[in-house]
């Protein structure tokens, strides 16, 4: 049942993401909409992934995106100026989402799967996808590096 | 007509990518761009949790959630840091408005 009350709430959040007019609003709208994802993960018996989803995305990067509104922050996020992007844009997402649920409308839903331990988890991480762990910790590493030599300006430094 | 908790999540999973796509196409700011790419991979990942009930005992797709957030943290890190950058040589932070590679002067 909560997990229906949480579904309804992402939904509605995602909906005022799109029709805020300000920025800094629309983000606070996207940590509802994270928080309540977290908590369907929960539901499906997903906590570990749930837990990293709070920490990292309703932490680490609403963190990153509010810093950034503020120091961008100068004219406030108006739509688009022209009706004629708007409309296309509508219609364009709505035909998307028609297609979506018509692919879904064919898939059998089935049961809720047996849950996953964090040992296990930590564990599998470890050995099965090592090499991804691996991979994923040098990219962390490389895209943060980057993104410090891309905001910071190296000739006034 | 009675839905369970896997098809309500594909549903909202679809729904919130169609809005991050039309948040992308509507807004005329760097930040909400970013925010939309947000919502569209955290739909990707609402498509896998309820995937993954199709197949019990599997939990290739809680691994595979836990890469795509690796992933999503280093584009928001090396986007918000290109924001900055493009904000500080322009002076703006509207899309349209940086259209050098565009217009010849």
């Amino acid at each position: 049942m909560i997990t229906y009350v949480l579904i309804v709430v992402a939904a509605i959040s995602g909906v005022s993401i799109l029709l805020m007019k300000d920025v800094f609003h629309a983000a606070l709208s996207l940590i509802i909409c994270l928080l309540s994802i977290a908590g369907i993960f929960v539901s499906f018996n997903a906590e570990f992934v749930a837990v990293v989803q709070i920490l990292v995305y309703a932490g680490g990067v609403l963190l990153l995106i509010i810093f950034g509104i503020m120091l961008t922050r100068r004219d406030s996020a108006t739509f688009s100026s022209s009706s004629v992007h708007l409309y296309t844009s509508a219609i364009i997402g709505l035909l998307l989402l028609c297609v979506f649920v018509y692919a879904i409308g064919n898939i059998e839903p089935a049961e809720y799967p047996s849950t996953l331990s964090p040992e296990a988890l930590g564990r599998d991480l470890l050995t099965t996808y090592l090499v991804e762990f691996e991979v994923a910790g040098a990219l962390l590493l490389i895209s943060l590096i980057g993104a410090i030599v891309a905001a910071t300006n190296l000739k006034k430094a | 007509m009675s839905i369970n908790t896997t098809e309500a999540t594909l549903y909202l999973g679809a729904f919130l990518f169609c809005i991050g796509f039309m948040i992308i196409l509507t807004r005329r700011n760097l930040i909400m761009i970013l925010i939309g790419i947000e919502l569209m991979l955290n739909a990707a990942n609402l498509n896998l949790i309820a995937f993954n009930t199709l197949k019990p005992g599997s939990f290739d797709a809680q691994f595979l959630m836990l890469f795509i957030i690796v992933v999503a943290v280093c584009e928001a890190a090396v986007g918000i840091a290109l924001v900055l950058r493009v904000y500080h040589f322009y002076q703006t932070s509207v899309p349209d408005e940086i259209t050098d590679l565009k217009e010849r002067n």
